[in-house]
This record gives C-alpha cells, structure tokens and sequence, in this order.
C-alpha cells in the first residue's frame, strides 16, 4: 500500500495569520499522486490550487505560514523536515515550472550557467559534465541547436524557448514529481501546444507524476489522466479525466464546463452563468462554501458543510444533492440514446 | 455537425460602418543619439469593414499587430498610413474638434480592469467622465445617466460613491463597459476585454456585451487570441499573422471551410475541453519571426507545412476565393 503512490497529501491546511486575522488559504486538501500520471489541479483564481503546490515545496514563508496534516513524499512527511532536508529534495526530488518564465529565470547569468547549477548541487558534477548534460536536457526539451544557446542570457530568447529551458532544468536532476505551475498560460496557442506535447512525451520517458496547475479546462482534458477541482481552498470534486468531462457530480464543475465558449457549440445561445463572484477568504460561507452560487442549493446546504465523499471508484465528490445531478446525468443519457 | 443557423449566415453587404484601408503602423527604433536604426513593422497592410451592430472579431498570437490595429482606430496611436472612412470622413486626417467629436462615436474597452480605472475616483466620476469632455447634460442629468448604466452592467446603484479598489476584476470590466457607453457611441473597440477575467465570470461579461450591442445599436471591434471566445461573439472574423490579415470571413465559413494554413494549426492547436472530440494537431514549429525583420515574401513561410518556392519570394495578396472569404495564400490563387 505505502509504495502505490508517490506522493500523498492528507488533510492539508495552510494557513496565513494577515492584519486581519489568520487566513485559511487551504482548508484540508487531500489527494495522492501516483507514478507516471498527469493529476489536473483545477479551480478560479484564490481556490488554493498554487498554495497548495507551494505548500509540497514548502516555498513560502514560514514565518507567517501555518501547516497542518501531512504530505508523504517517500515515506517521509515533508512537513516535518527541516531546511536543510529540504534543499536536498527540491530542485532534485520534487521540480517546479512556473507560470511567468522571464521573471523566473535570472537575468544576469545564462542559461547553461543556471541550468548547469542545479545539476551541480544536487548530483556532485564537475562544471563540464554539468554543461554537457544541461545541453542533453536542453536538446530533450526540443530546443534547436543547445551548443549556441546555453551561452546566451534568458533576455536573447523568446517566451516559448524560455518555458522550454525552465523545463530542462526542472528535469535535468531526473524527479520523480514534477510540478508545473500553469506553464502554458502566458504562451500563444501554437507554442501551448508545443509545450504540452514536451511535458506529455518526458513524462513517458522518465516516468514521473505530475501535478498540473491550471484554470483552463482545455488543457486539462489534453494532458491530464486525473482530475482534483478546487473551490475556496478545499477540493470539491475528483475523478478521472473521461468521467469528469462526460458526468461531473459537483455543481460547479458542471457549471464551469458549461460556461465555457465551445468551438462546435450554438452561438446564438446565451453562454450558462455561474451567478455572483468567488467569496473572500475571510468572509467563507456558512454549510457548503458554493452554496450562495449554486442553483442547487437547499435548506440544508446553507447550514451544514458536506464532506467530500467516495461515489464510484475514483470519483469523489463533496456536495449534498449529487445524485439529483447523478439522475439528470442518467436522463441525459437514456435521450441521447433514443 | 448539425447546419447551424447562426448569425454569421446573415446578409452583410449594407454599408459599412467604418472602413478601414491599407492601414499600416511602423515603430521606429532610436538609437541613444535619436537617430532612427530601424522599424518595427507591427501593422503591414490591413483593411477591413465594420458594419452596424456587427461585431468584427480579430484573432492572432502576440506581437501579430492586432491590438495596434485597434488602437489606431481611436488614434491613440497614430498610423503611419492609410484610411479609416467613417460617416464620409477619413479618421486618421482630422484634427481638432472634428477628432474629438469622433472619439465620442468610438470608445474603447481594454484589457486589464485593474490598471484601467483611476484609483483615485469614484466609479460615478469615472463613468461620467467622458460625459463631462464632451460636454453632454447637465450635471444631474450626467448622473441619472451614469446610475442608470450601472444598473445595466449589472452593478448596484448604492455602489456609485464607492472606489475601483472594491471591487472584483468581473465587476469592473462592468464599470469599463458603463463607461463607454456613456457617450452612447457607435463603435467600442474592445481589446481582449475577458482575458484577464475566471471562466465563471468571463462567460457572465460575454453576455453582457451581447445584450448591450443590441439595445445600444453597437458595431464592435472584438480583439483576442481566444479562438473560442471569438466565435461565440464574432458575425466575421479576422485572423492577423505578423502584421498582416492572412484570412477575413463569416465565422461559420472559417470555422467549417478553413483555408490559410496558419488559422488550421490555430485551430487545431485549441485545446478543447472535452474529452469526446477527437482531433488530430497540427503542430506548427518554431517562433513567430521578429517584426522588425519580417520574412520575405509570404511572412508564414517559415513555420508554413506547405510552403513552395513561390511563397519564399511573392507576397501573396488578399484576395476573395469564396464569396465573402479572402485569403491572402499562394496555394489558393
């Protein structure tokens, strides 16, 4: 059982203590990530899905940051671990993209150099075996000829190529979880989907999890195999790639599949609408924190919070009235079919 | 697919609205010492018509000149050449009271909501701002107008007195819309106006602004890279490659007989959110070239899967293949 998954993250809470007051950003996240498989952590901005990914990094400031739970990464609980534990697992155990490539990437050294550091550090190289498997890594990454490039500076290239570098040096120390951080949405199309086909065809060959942060659907249903949704720092609903997109059972899920413009959907329906806006942390409704948007809503919603529980094999959702969902799905269906 | 009885199958051949005419804009580049080193070429040659409560969709990667497109329209910034004819007059030529009389006919919504409201204003003001240059109403009635418009975009009259700062990226992109409209214009150029906002509340926006082209008779400029979003809105759609307008149609032709290979591997590298439809990518290599140096002849040729040695020295021309469809490709003319 210990050995089936990569990383396990169990009741997770993180909590930021601000001027007004402690913050619950992220409200008992659980989830797991096996070997060799896209886990999709999808919600609105605020939902916690990249402090969550920074929490398993433990990337922010511990001074104002409040953990609770566990995450199990080899059998150890990262929470537990000290600084120095630490650096020897991020950068080399655990990688992470990040959103914004220029801001991520240091201006002032080039990319063998930063690219050659990591490997440096983590596996003992000298300085010219390092350069030479950054330039390995650089040609996995699909980068044309990687001799020229490791002597320019991040400035010299552009934001697709860029997004290729952080990549290669992600993997250069061979994770075994990689984190990427919406790494396509400050791309074009036609580079998103070079980039996605990099990170889906090295996912294959070094055979690591990867957790996939993003807010576009789209990309979801193109490289992930599993699903975790986020609504207001907890995780409402989570299933498999092909059971979320034809049968979601929470609300929102179904209603952010909805509203989205579809590329062969009738244009003169009005787009669906999710009503009212993402509330504030510090202002978190009382029962189901989508209650107040939910057009399912009910007495009993309004008062008391449901627990995310187990529906089928994996599919797990946290909502009171998901079989009324569950019966129009099964409606839906049986017309379809006549 | 189902025949789709849409809004693009309707007439379009009324006069347009604006026309716009082998425009072109060149940045120059300076050197420390002013003097001009070169250009960046971020609009080529573009024409295009906009007719009465149409709405012109103009898609593209970064950098394909498509937000400078817009922005010449208003003359925020000045084209290097060309003709925008609207109502007899050419746009780019006036001066003076004629040019702010037509920025009353043409208002703009932009991007970020956060970066595009004054802080230091209530949204009242902010909104009825535009109404105090142009000198519309007396100061009661200016206010009436601009309560009134908020509780169109869907933003309660007691927030009038409050500041942008309160408010949510959805809600205000509202307060930019109200104020827009607050000169009752005929065109509003609007430069990704959702992109910046969530699913739930992008889809929320897009209905608004096709309720409010209808009831205020609008002619939109719909600029964005969202293939998507486009064509939900767009009765015509431009796609701009570097500088240039490489395909110009009626939203459903391009989306069910695509010609330019660039809006195909645009296409098809949308990632669809569902999981049924299956399709095959078309993945074009490379960068988008560098403005300042464009490829000769056709500026795709270097990422194009079909290009022939024509394309490498011959500009291609856009032409009409269809009825109502240009494309500007050597492998169609």
């Amino acid at each position: 059982m210990g050995n089936q998954y990569l990383l396990e993250v169990n009741e997770l809470k993180t909590v930021f203590s601000s001027e007004s007051g402690p913050v619950t950003a992220v409200d008992g996240v659980t989830f797991n990530v096996k070997h060799g498989e896209v886990l999709g952590l999808v919600g609105e901005s605020g939902c916690g899905k990249s402090v969550t990914a920074e929490s398993i990094m433990r990337l922010l400031n511990e001074k104002h940051t409040k953990y609770d739970g566990e995450i199990n990464f080899n059998g150890r609980n990262l929470l537990s671990l000290t600084n120095e534990e630490m650096l020897g697992i991020r950068g080399n155990k655990i990688s992470m993209i990040f959103q914004d490539a220029m801001t991520s990437l240091n201006p002032v050294y080039t990319i063998g150099d930063q690219i050659a550091e990591t490997i440096m550090i983590h596996q003992k190289m000298k300085k010219k075996e390092a350069y030479n498997k950054a330039i390995d890594m650089l040609k996995l990454t699909g980068i044309p000829s990687p001799e020229k490039r490791i002597h320019e500076y991040p400035h010299e290239i552009s934001g697709g190529m860029r997004q290729r570098v952080m990549i290669a040096m992600a993997l250069s120390c061979k994770p075994s979880l990689l984190i990427a951080d919406e790494p396509t949405t400050a791309l074009d199309v036609t580079i998103q989907a070079q980039i996605l086909d990099v990170i889906n065809e090295l996912k294959e060959e070094l055979n690591m999890g990867v957790i996939m942060i993003t807010h576009d659907l789209g990309v979801v249903a193109e490289v992930c195999t599993r699903v975790v949704v986020m609504y207001l720092g907890q995780v409402i609903e989570e299933a498999d790639v092909d059971t979320l997109f034809s049968s979601p059972l929470h609300p929102y899920t179904k209603g952010l599949l909805k509203s989205i413009p579809k590329i062969d959907g009738d244009r003169n329906k009005k787009l669906h609408t999710i009503n009212g806006v993402v509330p504030s942390l510090n202002n978190i409704p009382n029962g189901c924190r989508f209650a107040p948007r939910c057009t399912y809503a009910t007495e009993e919603c309004l008062n008391e919070a449901p627990l995310l529980q187990v529906i089928k094999d994996n599919q797990k959702v946290r909502c009171w009235n998901y079989r009324q969902l569950l019966k129009e799905e099964v409606q839906n269906n049986a017309t379809t079919i006549i | 697919m189902q025949p789709q009885l849409s809004k693009g199958k309707e007439e379009l051949h009324t006069t347009p609205l604006l026309e716009v005419n082998q425009l072109q804009k060149y940045f120059p580049i300076q050197s420390p010492f002013g003097r001009t080193k070169g250009y960046v070429k971020a609009v080529e040659n573009i024409e295009f018509n906009l007719y009465q409560k149409k709405t012109l969709g103009i898609v593209g990667e970064s950098g394909c000149g498509k937000s400078t497109t817009g922005r010449t329209m208003l003359r925020l910034t000045e084209p290097t050449n060309g003709t925008a004819m609207y109502k007899g007059k050419d746009i780019f030529k006036l001066k003076g009271k004629e040019l702010k009389s037509i920025r009353r006919e043409m208002q703009m919504v932009f991007q970020d909501p956060h970066s595009s409201l004054n802080p230091k204003k209530r949204i009242g003001a902010i909104i009825e701002e535009p109404m105090e240059i142009h000198r519309i109403g007396s100061k009661s009635e200016r206010m009436d107008r601009a309560m009134d418009l908020l509780k169109k975009t869907g933003i309660r009259e007691d927030q009038y007195f409050r500041f942008p700062h309160e408010f949510s990226g959805g809600q205000r992109q509202r307060i930019g819309i109200a104020r827009a409209l607050a000169v009752n214009p005929s065109i509003i150029v609007l430069d990704e106006p959702v992109s910046a906002l969530d699913v739930s509340i992008q889809s929320q926006v897009i209905n608004l602004l096709e309720e409010i082209q209808d009831e205020f008779n609008l002619a939109y400029l719909f600029i964005s890279h969202d293939l998507s979003v486009v064509r939900h809105i767009a009765d015509e759609i431009g796609v701009m490659y570097l500088g240039n307008m490489v395909e110009i149609t009626t939203t459903d032709e391009l989306f069910t007989n695509t010609l330019h290979p660039y809006t195909k591997a645009l296409l098809s590298a949308i990632p669809i959110p569902d999981r049924s439809i299956k399709k095959e990518r078309i993945i074009i290599k490379g960068d988008i070239p560098s403005p300042i140096s464009p490829p000769s002849g056709c500026v795709f040729h270097t990422r194009c899967p079909y290009a022939i040695e024509e394309c490498q020295s011959v500009k291609p021309e856009l032409k009409e293949k269809n009825t109502g469809h240009q494309v500007a490709c050597h492998l169609y003319h």
